[in-house]
């Protein structure tokens, strides 16, 4: 079996580039937030705090930059390894979408879900993407989807280049984080309680913070969940993470570092949610506060991507 | 009983202000079906959708049913009485809900004889096991808060943006009978029902009691919205994929004929 194709499949994020879904352009943010919580009057109050929060941050994100940045990465250390695979990029929420993307795919093709864990609401939703592309084209002109990369939550690569991103924010503030005056925030998306019960998310980023933790020598560490929606009326993922600043500060932590360890990039959550608002907490709290940037294009987690690629590529080579 | 006109006032104010808590309730404008407008769902979605939402239809009447007995007046049960004569078909061409709802099922692409042989969402089994809960175990007013505005206020605005995705999907107005049904049905049971209410709503105590039913069968519908997503995601790459590439397990999850089989609901007669 001759793997030609990479799909690179991601949650994405707007850009300047205009949706076409309005007459009039209420603005890129507007409609990626509207786009996610759908066109309905009873979110409305939700989706026009998330686009301030795009505001804050000049109206757009850098998802799509970013994430085409590593697949290209990930495509050049792949080539390097002898595997001369065709790149595409697509994404679940913003353009170019995952599921038009497809008709440009020329061959047999596997897919590398940009998620370190898995829930229904990333992982399969950005697959369920991919089958639609599928079922869109003509059986003639349908390429081969022959397999899914590994994830890699509890991988060594994307350990390492959080554990070195984590040393580079402690070390702004002069933060030892082998002492327990430091305290760990390992940040994660709320997820609601409905995906959580079939799925092993919330397992996998407590298994992806204890090695991180370990990695970095922390002894005052704790997950905290972040983005829940203001308005849902169920029970998301916790602890939150203000709690989660409030209860190490109170646990006696005199300086504060945050790390996205669920996130891939650093996105408008990441950047607002975890970097303004976390601080903002942590200010109110009186405690020095860093927060740390994500995996991004870290050299080990690029080559950590193009290891688990070559690995499918290995497997389905043997399995043909 | 006679009301004054400070007192209607007040518990019609209290009846618009619980309309418009329903209307913004996250279950309510859930973005699977806010998505619907602008991110068309296929057919295969709604069948999933299908499977898990045929249980909560197929249960409506028998939480209706047990509230029945514990209604307190007979203005209480000449509403509920009304809406389950509906329930029951009689405007419907003699097709209880149920049925009815069968043939979209079918046109979905789920098999005469299958509908209850689906593995169900947690959150599916959650939402029928909280009414039927609620329906009997919690004060009355608090299972017509749930029955009452919880259903029949927030199902015209859920089924709006679903029929909205029914008909982008390619299903034909007769397949989608089931869901447009219910846009002029519940219309009528929602204005019944504001009538029947009123009297109930001069003490605080009361709208409480009815607000905290309707929120708690609100709250069921949004995480059983969840159950939804989370299926029809997880279906959809069962699909096309080999075994073990989605995130998901539907492992131990009942079929709505198991949990026929296995559940017991105890009916008691209140003072």
């Amino acid at each position: 079996m001759a793997v030609s194709n990479l799909m690179v499949a991601a949650f994405g994020g707007p850009t300047e580039e205009c949706c076409g879904k309005h007459a009039e352009c209420p603005g890129q943010a507007f409609c990626f937030v509207n786009g996610i919580f759908g066109d309905n009057p009873a979110r409305r109050a939700r989706v026009d705090e998330v686009v301030e929060h795009y505001k804050h941050l000049g109206g757009f994100s850098k998802f799509n930059e970013i994430t085409q940045a590593q697949a290209e990465a990930v495509q050049a250390e792949l080539r390097k390894r002898g595997y001369d695979l065709k790149l595409t990029v697509g994404y679940d929420h913003w353009l170019p979408h995952i599921a038009d993307q497809i008709e440009k795919v020329d061959g047999d093709f596997v897919v590398l879900v940009m998620a370190p864990h898995q829930s229904s609401i990333s992982w399969d939703a950005y697959l369920r993407r991919v089958s639609e592309g599928l079922d869109k084209l003509d059986e003639s002109s349908r390429p081969k989807w022959v397999g899914v990369v590994d994830p890699f939550w509890n991988k060594p690569g994307f350990v390492d280049a959080l554990a070195e991103r984590i040393k580079a924010a402690a070390k702004a503030i002069d933060a030892d984080l082998t002492n327990s005056a430091t305290g760990l925030v390992l940040s994660a998306h709320a997820v609601p309680m409905p995906v959580v019960k079939t799925s092993k998310y919330v397992e996998q980023i407590k298994e992806t913070a204890e090695l991180v933790a370990s990695k970095v020598g922390a002894t005052n560490w704790m997950v905290g969940y972040q983005s829940a929606p203001s308005d849902s009326k169920i029970d998301w993922t916790t602890p939150y993470l203000d709690r989660v600043i409030e209860e190490l500060k109170e646990g006696g932590a005199q300086k504060i570092v945050a790390a996205p360890i669920g996130f891939l990039c650093d996105n408008v959550e990441v950047l607002y949610d975890l970097g303004v608002e976390g601080k903002q907490k942590a200010d109110e709290l009186g405690v020095p506060f860093a927060a740390a940037e994500a995996v991004n294009t870290h050299p080990a987690f690029i080559k950590q991507l193009a290891d688990n690629v070559e690995a499918k590529l290995k497997e389905l080579a043997v399995a043909s | 009983m006679t009301l004054t006109l400070e007192q209607e006032k007040e518990a019609r104010q209290f009846l618009s202000d619980l309309r418009q808590e329903i209307k913004n309730h996250a279950g309510v404008g859930h973005s699977i079906l806010g998505r619907m407008k602008t991110d068309p769902r296929s057919r295969f979605d709604f069948k999933v959708l299908a499977g898990q939402h045929f249980p909560l239809v197929g249960n409506f009447c028998a939480y209706m049913e047990l509230l029945l007995i514990n209604a307190p007046d007979s203005e209480a049960k000449c509403w509920l009485a009304k809406v389950l004569v509906d329930e029951y078909g009689e405007r419907s061409d003699g097709e209880d809900h149920a049925e009815h709802y069968k043939k979209f099922m079918h046109a979905a692409g789920i098999k005469p004889g299958e509908e209850d042989i689906i593995p169900l969402h947690p959150e599916v089994v959650n939402f029928i096991r909280e009414h039927y809960r609620v329906a009997t175990e919690e004060p009355f007013l608090v299972g017509l808060g749930a029955l009452g505005p919880g259903h029949e206020w927030s199902i015209p605005a859920m089924f709006e943006l679903a029929v909205a995705g029914l008909r982008k999907a390619g299903f034909s107005e007769e397949e989608i009978g089931y869901w447009t049904l219910h846009l002029e049905q519940d219309q009528d049971h929602g204005a019944w029902l504001e009538e029947a209410l009123v009297k109930y709503c001069l003490e605080p105590a009361n709208r409480e009691l009815i607000r905290r039913g309707a929120l708690l069968s609100l709250d069921a519908r949004e995480r059983f919205w969840w159950g939804v997503t989370d299926k029809i995601a997880s279906e959809s790459t069962k699909k096309n994929l080999p075994p073990g590439v989605t995130a998901t397990s539907s492992e131990g999850q009942l079929t709505l004929r198991e949990l026929r089989a296995k559940w017991h609901v105890e009916a008691r007669l209140k003072e």
